[in-house]
């Protein structure tokens, strides 16, 4: 795998595979990113991972772009560990037309039943391609061919925090409460961001997410308000 | 804890620092003052670190009641200022008493005004700062723009007895331009430039455009001829300040402070920042075009105008 450089403003770099992003893209991205952060002298200040992009900030005062381009070049894609895996996390999801307003039209949109969706949806471990959006907000993928559906045509003013989405063939969570224009199949009890944790993010890229069913009662007793 | 309390705001106030960085990895935008110059020199002028949290007003308009004695100051876009319905000076040290009534009144030119206050807010940090981004629900007083009534609270660890009256005088008007009727904003290439059919480079290059209203802290919204980029796949990526995207409307749009820390749109470069600066300052209706500008020469301009900024500060600091 080849990378292509360009600027991404005076203090940034976006370095970019030149091939559509594929098994181990992201391990390649994270390897190369860690390869990056290894060097002090850097001065890297920011980091963002994309489906098959890094951009890179740095001190533009006490770093040079060269510096940084010529850490590129010394980056070995063959010490890249294509097996690396992120942790597993299993997200319990209440599925419900009251959770998930838009669980039963997907249903009838993909020609099949409420059951046969929510088996379809919980059924792949997904890998969290990129974070953005909103903070915390990981785009996972991806899903079953069955369920690929185009966005709403009219985003929703506000969609509930814990909302679990489907849109083409990605899934998310939504953190918190925003707008949003993906469709809604039900919700997670558990929060995903939180500044009074280490990392204030729960699914970070890397990691890969499984959606397990659970009941409005299990919803509530893990702390979901309904 | 002693405080500022907020009388009336009339279009948008919010509490802002140098911004929230080392977070984007993560999804948390930078935010951070819209016109920083103009918010280092305005705590400068009431003896603060440069990039004390103080409050940026959208458009003027805003009454505060002070609870305490303090130094305030305020520039970026030309208001009327008063204490106690007595017009003042923007871009001067003004000396406040407990009970005195600080309105900023009609905004003339520009968007973005900054008050500092000695001492400087002092609402919680969250990731290391106190500016306000609402679409996140972060910093600032509940992670909102300020509303009537609310207590801002002053840190008290920087509390003193005001000794001279007025700062000698006021910073010169031409540190503080923000009546911008054309702006030529100096673009680095870069993302998905090479991608971009060229007609559309012509055409972005070549036309001028137009701020709309629909512009805010997260972005500026320009209209003009549509762009066409000919880009059919684009796979989303980090963005940075000063990117110009072209959304599937074909209307540009420069990310700001409070942007997306990723985008799905074609992405054309980079505006430096200083020219960043001038646009989110300017008003709808003024009209922009581009420059390309190589590399070299981006670098060359914001070492420039970096040195411009420190030359200021550092003259201001020893008066």
């Amino acid at each position: 795998m080849k990378f292509s450089q360009s600027p991404a403003g005076t203090n940034g770099v976006n370095l970019r595979l030149e091939e559509s992003p594929g098994a181990g893209t992201t391990s390649m991205l994270l390897a190369l990113e860690d390869h990056l952060r290894s060097h002090p002298n850097l001065f890297i200040s920011d980091t963002v991972i994309g489906y098959r992009s890094l951009v890179v900030f740095f001190c533009p005062e006490s770093a040079s772009r060269s510096a940084l381009l010529d850490a590129v070049e010394r980056f070995d894609p063959e010490s890249c560990d294509n097996t690396r895996e992120g942790q597993l996390i299993r997200l319990p999801v209440w599925y419900s037309p009251e959770s998930g307003p838009d669980l039963a039209e997907v249903a009838d949109l993909c020609g099949i039943s409420i059951d046969e969706l929510v088996r379809l949806h919980t059924a792949p471990i997904y890998d969290a391609a990129a974070t953005g959006f909103a903070p915390g907000f990981c785009y996972l993928g991806q899903t079953p061919a069955r369920l690929t559906i185009p966005r709403l045509p009219t985003p929703r003013r506000l969609v509930a925090a814990g909302s679990v989405a489907i849109a083409d063939n990605q899934t998310a969570v939504y953190p918190t409460a925003s707008p949003g224009g993906w469709r809604l199949l039900g919700r997670c009890p558990i929060p995903l961001v939180s500044l009074d944790w280490p990392i204030p993010v729960k699914i970070q890229v890397g990691d890969r997410v499984q959606f397990y069913p659970i009941t409005r009662q299990e919803f509530m007793e893990m702390g979901g308000i309904p | 804890m002693t405080h500022l309390v907020v009388k009336q705001v009339s279009t948008e106030a919010t509490i802002q620092d140098g911004g929230r960085f080392g977070h984007l990895r993560l999804g948390f935008t930078e935010g951070g003052a819209a016109d920083p110059l103009s918010m280092k020199l305005a705590n400068l002028l009431v003896n603060n670190l440069p990039e004390t949290a103080g409050i940026e007003i959208a458009y003027g308009g805003l009454v505060l009641e002070s609870a305490l004695d303090c130094w305030i100051s305020v520039t970026g876009a030309s208001c009327d200022l008063f204490v106690n319905d007595v017009p003042v000076e923007m871009a001067c040290r003004h000396t406040i008493r407990t009970g005195d009534l600080i309105r900023v009144g009609q905004c003339h030119h520009g968007v973005y005004s900054f008050l500092a206050i000695s001492g400087g807010v002092d609402s919680p940090a969250v990731l290391g700062s106190r500016s306000t981004v609402a679409r996140e629900h972060l910093g600032g007083i509940s992670g909102r723009p300020l509303r009537n009534g609310d207590r801002i609270p002053i840190d008290k660890s920087a509390f003193f007895t005001p000794r001279s009256s007025n700062f000698p005088e006021p910073i010169s008007e031409g540190c503080l331009r923000t009546n911008y009727s054309h702006l030529t904003l100096r673009i680095l290439p870069g993302f998905d430039y090479e991608d971009f059919d060229p007609a559309a480079v012509s055409q972005l290059l070549y036309s001028d455009f137009k701020v709309t209203g629909a512009s805010n802290r997260m972005a500026i919204q320009l209209k003009g001829p549509v762009v066409s980029t000919g880009i059919t796949q684009v796979w989303s990526e980090g963005t940075c300040y000063g990117c110009l995207q072209i959304p599937g409307n074909g209307q540009p749009l420069v990310l700001l402070n409070d942007r997306q820390t990723i985008g799905g749109y074609p992405k054309f470069g980079a505006i430096t920042p200083a020219d960043c600066i001038r646009l989110a300052q300017s008003r709808p209706g003024c009209t922009v075009n581009f420059e390309l500008v190589p590399l070299e020469q981006a670098e060359r301009l914001q070492w420039l105008s970096c040195h411009y900024q420190d030359t200021l500060l550092s003259a201001l600091g020893a008066l």
